[in-house]
């Protein structure tokens, strides 16, 4: 017994030991090592005293092996080599990165550069006051050409409620209706413009045996974005938005939610939606699409990045804007536009230099390939990859941008996740009628302010 | 003498654990009560003072109910059958006549020792509605039975059987050796008298091995309430909280992700709300259901 | 009938009776081990196939032994890395809570003082508070002590967090060693140290090994203490490395890398398992059952 445990711990021990040896990277990362000048450089003649770079620490949201990674890493080492001054330590912290942002914040020793989705980042970091607010910085030149501000070298910018820009966007998305090219073209069908085009094309489908529509049940934001368009193209997009902040409730009386709940009801009681999608996660819905099995699929440009592996050598596909609807107020001038953003955190001490840095990144020469990994950069000019070049009509088309999801994920996170997102599931799975649907979201909704 | 000397060696023994402990669980965990009392998103140190105001609010907030409802349907349900499970299997594999016992433990109790991530992302492909349940049906002509498993209906009773497979074994393993204990005179002599095995099961082996079934019921309140990987891995508490329990409600209001809620200090008082059903868990079933244990 | 042929009726009849109960026996443990041992194999034989080749063949074996899968798992996913760090970390882990819990424990177990029962119960009770509670303000006071971002910090919090269930255990253990060997050790003039030391802890050995596994199932699952003390992904644990590659790979769809990365980190469990299945076993028995 007494040499058992001995032994045990001699194996822990050596184990600990063993593998000190092995890792240690576990402890504390060097800082990159800095030249002040380049070797072979043509030298202005230095002082003695050499200047310590900037250091700038900046976290991503993706992980290392995803393809935009790939890019944007090599993109920084690119500024590294040529900016000796201002020296960029790039972290893949991963999607949970607003998690482990907070921490730091607490602790005092935040970065200076964070990235997420304009959706994370609004109601958190942007909501605290811990952005740096770049309307200067966004007057100044942009990168490539010296008459361009930084601001106009991109197709659009969201600032946030108080009118002031904070985030600068890595990636411009816009939602629509993407459609199998190939399914499309055998049977004669043109891509719907308004709603009642978009139904005959379902039932088309339909009846050719092919499914009409592949939807993510298990995650409330796929459903729910039926009921957000036909909502805000029958009523109008600013009020729709404003029905969610209502705390009466009253706003959702207005006849035309009801229309558009009654739509949605159309949609499933035709049984256009795949089999079992109440409760198919992402990526199920996608994929089913990507197999060439689904006509159609309303979802954000960010979708084919994530597929282009998957899809067999013949596939195609397209995007079209939300059709409008016959008699709505709102037509398909209008379209959702949002991003994946950068923010300079307002604690560090060299925004200048971030500023600069960010510059770089949203450069045309660095934004180059990302059409090749279908991230469409929004830059204006750039180049789209085949299957999102109709985003550029889109947004051309449209003379009013809205947040993603008309912005109510963005104005009240925790409505749309335990009201809107509750109550629209069961309209979409048949668990409702479309007036036990209004009923019930008023309800929900009053019940939701009032506990507050 | 002796008894002040060895109080002082007492201490001395105990404070390493006690400063670890006392440092960095316990006070941490007092802050957690004081932050339960403020309005805080968790970002800067700026909280607002509000009493028991978020408490107030879990009461009256329709998915803390659910959540709630949902933890007790696993503690109660995922309780009886796992309990039931592990003590049948227990029984059948105490029978020392019983070829391959060894085998048949081992694979029951693989699960427990197979990290829960790891489970989490079995879990995913086995029921999604193109993963393994369905194809198995589905290759077995059985396809009227294929269902969309992590559903909003089916989701919950997927996750209960998600968690029977990855604990029974663990409350299993501690039964049979309870059970093993027990010495075989008392089954013989019984034998002999004319019982049946279930008599004998029913009349001498569960009596006892009492204390180490309160102990495994207690393990189990503590784990089911506290679960929280494999909920999260599996179903993040979903579709639309579905499957969420107190441990998950907590988490997501606090750190958001997905679901955008930055909410520190509500997030924190749901905590403190699964603490003390912990609590009051443990203290009951201890209360209610400890007997004296019976020496032999 | 005389007592002899009683007997022989009685046994006979058990021998059927017996015959049928294991029958009903196999009927119960052999589908649920069957379905056990076929998900493992099946996550094996997915590990060993190529996305494409998932998809169409979910069931088969793979046309191909994709050993890349494993490769591309442990370098370019950094499931290696992950895999060392974890090591590192929770290897000191367990030895510093052993070595803590086992001399808190023995001082609880066998010296009664004032307030010997409360300290338990305190100790005891904190298997119930949840760890997101912990999440924050241990973060805080990590950060201030400069222990964040760094492995001992989440070291110095895996202890806290084991204390309370390794105790619990090994107070049982050592309440059921035999008072009086202490005594007569103490009669002979040894020290409470030495009697610790030379004669508890090998007696409490089997406890120790069930308190060091269950420490270590504990440790190599946890995600959410990592996840907040440590900062860049190079420290990563390898269940952060694996709860992220499932994010990640959902978006590239690149299954079979996940699932070659989840059979890399069961690895040491299962082989743990293998060889100490028995002691696991019998150890967790004597524990809880005391």
């Amino acid at each position: 017994m007494n040499t058992k445990v001995y032994k045990i711990m001699a194996l822990v021990l050596s184990l600990t030991m063993l593998v000190t040896a092995c890792a240690p990277a576990a402890t504390t990362t060097p800082p990159p090592v800095v030249n002040t000048q380049a070797p072979g450089a043509t030298a202005i003649p230095q002082p003695t005293a050499t200047v310590e770079p900037v250091k700038l620490v900046y976290w991503g949201y993706l992980s290392e092996t995803e393809p935009l990674a790939k890019i944007l890493t090599a993109n920084v080492d690119e500024w590294n080599e040529s900016n000796p001054d201002i020296q960029v330590e790039l972290i893949w912290q991963g999607r949970e990165i607003i998690t482990k942002l907070r921490t730091e914040l607490l602790a005092g020793t935040p970065p200076d550069i964070i990235s997420q989705s304009d959706s994370e980042l609004f109601p958190s970091v942007v909501k605290e006051g811990l952005g740096y607010s770049l309307d200067d910085a966004l007057n100044t030149p942009s990168y490539d050409d010296a008459n361009v501000t930084w601001k106009d070298s991109f197709i659009a910018l969201q600032p946030y409620s108080d009118g002031h820009y904070y985030l600068i966007p890595d990636s411009y998305y816009t939602s629509g209706i993407f459609y199998n090219v190939n399914i499309f073209k055998k049977y004669s069908l043109m891509p719907p413009e308004t709603w009642s085009q978009f139904l005959s094309v379902c039932q088309t489908l339909k009846d050719n045996g092919v499914q009409p529509l592949a939807v993510d049940g298990a995650y409330g934001f796929f459903p729910g974005w039926y009921f957000t368009w036909l909502a805000s193209r029958i009523v109008g997009d600013e009020e729709f938005r404003a029905a969610a902040l209502d705390k009466t409730g009253a706003a959702w009386d207005n006849p035309g939610f009801l229309e558009a709940a009654k739509q949605v009801q159309v949609l499933v009681d035709s049984g256009y939606f795949q089999p079992g999608y109440e409760g198919t996660n992402w990526p199920g819905a996608e994929t089913l699409f990507a197999q060439g099995n689904v006509g159609m699929y309303l979802t954000g440009t960010w979708f084919p990045a994530e597929v282009s592996d998957k899809v067999g050598p013949d596939f195609d596909m397209s995007v079209v804007a939300f059709p409008s609807v016959e008699g709505g107020k709102g037509n398909q001038t209008t379209a959702e536009a949002w991003s994946n953003d950068w923010m300079i955190l307002n604690s560090s001490k060299h925004p200048d230099a971030a500023v600069a840095f960010l510059k770089f990144m949203t450069s045309q020469k660095a934004m180059s390939e990302f059409a090749s990994v279908q991230t469409p950069a929004p830059l204006k000019g750039a180049p789209l990859q085949k299957w999102v070049q109709n985003q550029q009509v889109i947004l051309a088309n449209a003379t009013k941008i809205m947040p993603r999801m008309h912005g109510i994920q963005n104005d009240n996170p925790e409505w749309t996740t335990k009201v809107y997102w509750v109550v629209d599931d069961q309209l979409v799975f048949g668990q409702l009628t479309a007036e036990e649907f209004i009923a019930q979201l008023k309800e929900a909704q009053i019940a939701f302010f009032t506990g507050k | 003498m002796r008894r002040i000397h060895r109080s002082m060696t007492a201490l001395l023994f105990l404070a390493p654990a006690l400063l670890v402990y006392g440092i960095f669980f316990i006070y941490p965990a007092i802050r957690a009560l004081y932050i339960s009392l403020f309005d805080w998103s968790g970002f800067i140190p700026v909280m607002k003072y509000i009493g028991i105001k978020n408490f107030i609010e879990l009461s009256k907030d329709p998915i803390f109910w659910k959540s709630l409802k949902n933890t007790l349907f696993f503690l109660f349900f995922g309780g009886i059958i796992t309990l039931s499970l592990a003590l049948l299997f227990a029984a059948l594999l105490s029978k020392k006549k019983l070829w391959g016992r060894r085998f048949f433990r081992a694979v029951i109790f693989f699960p427990v020792v197979t990290p829960t991530v790891g489970l989490g992302i079995i879990g995913t492909f086995f029921f999604n509605p193109n993963g393994i349940l369905n194809g198995v049906l589905n290759s077995l002509h059985l396809d009227i039975l294929t269902n969309s498993w992590l559903g909003p209906k089916l989701a919950i009773y997927s996750m209960l059987a998600a968690i029977i497979w990855a604990t029974v074994g663990f409350s299993m393993v501690i039964l049979l050796a309870g059970i093993e204990k027990i010495p075989e005179t008392y089954a013989e002599v019984a034998e002999l008298e004319g019982a049946g095995e279930t008599t004998i099961f029913f009349r001498i082996t569960i009596p006892m091995i009492w204390d180490v079934i309160v102990t495994v019921i207690i393990f189990w309140i503590i784990g089911a309430l506290k679960m929280f990987e494999l909920i999260y891995t599996l179903t993040q508490g979903g579709p639309n909280w579905a499957t969420s329990t107190i441990s998950i409600f907590t988490y997501i209001e606090a750190f958001g992700q997905r679901e955008t809620i930055y909410r520190m200090g509500y997030g924190t008082a749901a905590g403190v709300v699964l603490f003390v059903l912990v609590i009051l868990g443990a203290g009951l079933t201890m209360s209610l259901l400890r007997r004296e244990a019976i020496e032999y | 009938m005389t007592e002899i042929s009683r007997n022989y009726f009685l046994r006979s009849r058990n021998g059927i009776k017996n015959f049928a109960r294991s029958w009903l026996s196999y009927v119960i443990l052999v589908p649920w081990c069957a379905f056990t041992v076929l998900i493992f194999l099946w996550l094996i034989t997915a590990s060993l196939k190529t996305n494409r080749e998932l998809y169409s063949n979910l069931w088969g074996i793979p046309s191909t032994l994709t050993w890349e899968n494993f490769t591309h798992a442990w370098s370019v996913a950094h499931i290696g890395t992950y895999f060392s760090n974890s090591i590192f970390i929770v290897a000191i882990a367990m030895a510093a809570t052993i070595l803590i819990s086992s001399m808190g424990a023995y001082a609880l177990a066998r010296i009664s003082f004032r307030g010997s029962t409360f300290i338990l119960y305190s100790l005891i009770g904190g298997m119930g508070i949840p760890v997101q509670l912990l999440l924050v303000p241990l973060f805080m006071l990590l950060a201030k002590m400069h222990l964040v971002n760094q492995p001992l910090g989440l070291i110095v919090a895996y202890v806290a967090y084991l204390l309370p269930f390794s105790v619990f255990l090994l107070v049982g253990f050592f309440r059921t060693i035999p008072m009086e060997i202490e005594e007569s050790a103490a009669m002979d003039g040894a020290s409470d140290f030495t009697i610790f030391r030379k004669i508890m802890m090998p007696l409490a050995a089997p406890g120790l090994i069930t308190a060091l596994i269950f420490d270590f199932i504990t440790l190599w699952n946890e995600y959410l203490l990592a996840l907040v003390i440590l900062g860049k992904p190079k420290n990563w644990t390898v269940s952060l490395g694996l709860y992220n590659l499932n994010v990640a790979m959902g978006s590239t769809a690149d299954w079979v890398s996940l699932f070659a990365g989840v059979v890399i980190i069961m690895l040491p469990s299962m082989l743990l398992y293998i060889f100490l299945s028995d002691r696991i076993i019998s150890g967790l028995t004597l524990g809880a059952t005391k």
